[in-house]
């Protein structure tokens, strides 16, 4: 069945439309507005910003800020901004999605084609770890990246992010290969 | 950050030492610590500087956040990977470190040195020794029992600068009718609690406090003084602004430098922030001990070296305590801090009016305050902590259920 | 031999094998084990039984984190539910531009938790957030002090919350949405149903298995909150906003208090369990009921 709306666009703006077109507008105003804000205050300088109201329009646009954020700002006295670690974030998400998609793909094929016992029992348990709160792991963790000797290290981090993304895309490669292989693989293995 | 360091050196005229004995090898050291304002910086910037003058390399690690810098600690050392020194308050903080034997024993500098005999107040050896050895070097002392006063605001109104609660009290309505808030406070539980203390001590005197908090007397705690600070702090809170609640010390100290408030209860590391503001002591500010009996508490800052296999890393620690309590660095770092020396020797001229205050007061044995964080563990002290945040942020809260509570928590062996 | 048939399945699972146990079912016993014990800045090995446990239920402050997130879950979960639902209802009704809408209303679900926070903190703020705006535009009458006030901050948390869950459920419920046969509407409209009505009575129930998917998935990250909460108000004005999760990481990290974080997390894990056990049961359950019928 068609998945985008079919037919003609209604022509006429009865008042139903327009009551519709305002509706969704201030829906979206909401949602924009603290967008709205960020943007414009990184835009003013710092005595406006203390006078003045958030939702005003900078008086003179200042981008001050935008350098001194990226590598300039201090903590402690390392002043260095948000640079090192924005780096680290990417550092870090990189090869994180890598290992746990790469990973999850496996489990979900595995789980999809091949049935053993015993499989479907590990994978509730996989799924059950879904939904442990993260408070309940964060110590053990922090015990076993030690005993592993990647505590606080690039391989520590991107062990965590597999461990806890592992349920959901496991659950979801599986389901996309169960389906794909009904309708064109199965069909061919078993003629 | 090389670049940085090396300009600073270039900048500063080089001190010269008389204990380096390790002047030929170079060492590494990463410290963990939480001085991140700007008063702050200074102060941990001259003992980098001394650090890199001897020919080594500083690495810093500044983490916002006393709480969030000794869990980043604790963590880092379970989780192994120690930083080569860390921070932590003159408390019972880093107890079950000491216990678990995770710490480098200071004792073989402690001793070469004669740390027993110029250490002052010597209830700061007790601090860092357990089982006859050093595990901690005492840096500074920073007592919590100040009232800082703009002085223009106490003008504005033309009344004296008060030297206890209770003329701050009397006081105070006139202030918020000239439309300045009497009393700056951050919403946070350390800075609640600390001021509660203050108040505590200033009401009740050292001694009682010492057998309610060290002894847990219950007695002591029931006879209707602790009761009457209670009350007390609770008319202080009427005083503070609705801006409050998170609010950083920092920024609540801010406050009082521009004028937007009269007083803040804080410790001495405030006056960095007038330094750096460039304010006067006891002229554009004043700094009054509150109370008819005058305490300084002995409150301050440690630092432990966790303990590390690598010998060369040994080495880098026992060199970085030895150079902590050298006199010269001392000077430095505490003129820059705001704090107190923790030995006498140490030249002090280059001190303000209101460090000199300090000064004099600690030569008396009496006056010396330890704080509830000297005896008990951190899980106590938050726990009471929790209650004080409590009564002061819900007036629901009746004094009774507060004494009630807080009976709970000196009865729970935390 | 048994063992050796599909070998290569069952190497390729072992990881998800060893994680699932030493990490999922590990830690619990882990956490439980030492929860046990009076640890507080190391885990240590004295057993005190369920002192912590009674320990726990006595503080102020677990009561008031259990009442925030009852209330934080609730008003999350059924508002994500009704806006979502509400903007997806409206971007289908081919409306112009209606890409451009559906990125409004999803962008803010891809902004970290943090920033999220921080951002509404300085908007609720009532001394420069948008009350001062108001009354700088002469509205004085305009009050939104929630974020400062005790009773209040929780449902402040809920608006940041909501602003940035909504656009997910939004998405979920107009791929259902989309998925209705044309056929159902042009009955609908033959019939003259007015069109809320045909929304609530007819398609709404057709699109409980989206329904259900999208509460699973809101529910499971109530209980996680944390990262919000601390950034929008650091569990305060005192500690009227804290959650169990902030609790137990306030006690693992700076209050140096072990074993009563591992007894608030076994206490916050036996929670999550008791309300998926029933889900968990009636839909694998139901599903071998049918699956061999």
């Amino acid at each position: 069945m068609s998945t985008i709306p079919k037919g003609p666009r209604p022509k006429h703006l009865t008042v139903g439309r327009i009551g519709l077109y305002c509706f969704i507008i201030m829906c979206a105003l909401f949602f924009l507005m603290p967008l709205y804000v960020m943007i414009i205050t990184s835009l003013k300088d710092m005595d406006e910003i203390r006078a003045a109201n958030i939702l005003n329009l900078p008086k003179e646009l200042s981008f001050y800020a935008w350098p001194k954020a990226w590598s300039q700002a201090c903590t402690g006295f390392v002043c260095e901004g948000l640079k090192p670690g924005f780096v680290n974030s990417v550092k870090i998400t990189v090869p994180s999605v890598i290992v746990s998609v790469a990973l999850s793909a496996l489990n979900g094929y595995a789980l999809a084609f091949w049935r053993f016992r015993g499989a479907y029992f590990f994978f509730g348990l996989c799924m059950f770890g879904a939904f442990i709160p993260y408070q309940v792991m964060v110590y053990p963790l922090l015990k076993i990246e030690d005993f592993l000797g990647i505590y606080s290290s690039l391989p520590g981090i991107i062990l965590v992010h597999t461990i806890f993304g592992m349920p959901i895309l496991t659950l979801i490669f599986r389901n996309f290969y169960s389906f794909r292989c009904f309708f064109s693989i199965c069909f061919i293995f078993i003629k | 950050m090389k670049k940085i360091f090396s300009i600073l050196l270039t900048i500063f005229i080089p001190l010269s030492f008389t204990n380096v004995s390790k002047a030929g090898s170079h060492m590494e050291a990463e410290v963990i610590h939480w001085w991140t304002s700007g008063g702050e910086q200074a102060a941990i910037s001259e003992f980098a500087k001394a650090w890199e003058e001897m020919g080594n390399t500083w690495i810093d690690t500044a983490i916002t956040g006393g709480d969030n810098a000794r869990g980043t600690t604790v963590n880092r050392i379970i989780g192994g990977n120690p930083p080569t020194a860390a921070q932590f308050n003159v408390s019972k903080q880093f107890v079950d470190l000491v216990e678990q034997g995770l710490l480098q024993s200071l004792e073989e500098v402690a001793s070469a040195e004669g740390w027993r005999d110029f250490i002052y107040p010597p209830e700061l050896i007790e601090t860092c020794e357990f089982e006859g050895e050093f595990y901690c070097v005492p840096v500074n002392i920073h007592s919590w029992q100040w009232m800082w006063i703009n002085n223009d605001v106490y003008k504005q109104v033309g009344l004296p600068v008060p030297q206890t609660f209770e003329e701050f009290l009397a006081g105070a309505p006139k202030i918020q009718e000239a439309g300045i808030i009497p009393l700056a406070l951050g919403g946070q539980g350390w800075q609640e609690s600390g001021m509660f203390d203050v108040v505590a001590s200033s009401i009740m005197g050292f001694p009682l406090m010492q057998s309610i908090y060290r002894d847990k007397d219950l007695d002591a705690f029931r006879d209707g003084r602790f009761e009457s600070v209670l009350n007390t702090y609770r008319e202080l809170n009427q005083f503070t602004d609705e801006g409050s609640p998170g609010r950083l010390w920092n920024d609540t100290t801010a406050m009082v430098i521009e004028g937007k408030a009269a007083m803040q209860v804080m410790g001495d590391w405030a006056r960095g922030e007038f330094a750096v503001a460039g304010q006067e002591a006891m002229v554009d500010y004043s700094c009054v001990i509150p109370g008819k009996e005058k305490y300084v508490a002995l409150g301050g800052d440690v630092f432990v070296f966790p303990k590390n296999d690598d010998p060369k890393v040994k080495d880098a620690q026992l060199a970085m305590a030895s150079m902590m309590v050298n006199p010269t660095v001392q000077a430095k770092f505490n003129n820059a801090k705001g704090s107190l020396p923790m030995r006498l020797d140490v030249d002090t001229s280059a001190a303000d009016a209101c460090m000199q205050m300090g000064l004099d007061l600690i030569q008396n044995p009496d006056a010396i305050m330890r704080e509830s964080d000297d005896w008990n563990t951190p899980a106590f002290t938050a726990a009471w902590g929790d209650i004080i945040s409590e009564f002061r942020n819900d007036p629901n809260y009746t004094v009774a259920q507060v004494m009630d509570d807080l009976e709970g928590v000196l009865t729970s062996g935390l | 031999m048994p063992f050796y048939r599909n070998i290569a399945a069952k190497i390729a699972l072992l990881p998800m094998i060893v994680i699932s146990l030493t990490v999922f079912v590990g830690c619990i016993i882990y956490s439980f084990v030492y929860s046990l014990t009076n640890s507080k800045l190391v885990p240590v090995m004295n057993y005190v039984g369920f002192d912590q446990y009674e320990r726990l239920f006595k503080q102020r402050k677990w009561d008031v984190a259990v009442e925030n997130i009852f209330i934080y879950g609730f008003v999350f979960t059924i508002g994500c539910l009704i806006i979502g639902f509400l903007l997806a209802v409206l971007i289908d009704q081919k409306i112009r531009g209606e890409s451009l809408f559906r990125t409004i209303f999803l962008y803010p679900y891809a902004m970290s938790f943090v920033v999220t926070g921080l951002v509404w903190k300085w908007v609720l703020n009532p001394t420069f957030g948008l009350e001062n705006s108001m009354h700088m535009w002469g509205m004085t009458w305009f009050e939104l002090d929630w974020l400062v006030n005790r009773d209040l901050a929780i449902y402040a948390v809920c608006i940041a919350a909501v602003w940035q869950g909504a656009g997910f459920v939004m998405v979920l419920m107009l791929a259902g949405l989309r998925g209705i046969d044309e056929d159902i509407w042009k009955s609908l409209s033959i019939e003259g149903v007015a069109k809320w009505k045909s929304y609530i009575f007819v398609i709404l129930p057709m699109l409980r298995p989206m329904v259900v998917t999208a509460i699973v998935l809101i529910a499971a990250g109530v209980v996680k909150v944390y990262d919000l909460i601390l950034a929008l108000t650091s569990g305060g004005p005192g500690y009227a906003t804290t959650t169990p999760a902030m609790y137990v990481m306030e006690n693992f990290f700076s209050r140096a208090n072990l074993g009563q974080a591992f007894a608030a997390s076994i206490i916050m894990f036996i929670s999550v369990v008791c309300i998926l056990a029933p889900w968990a049961f009636y839909e694998f359950y139901l599903r071998n009921k049918y699956a061999n019928n």
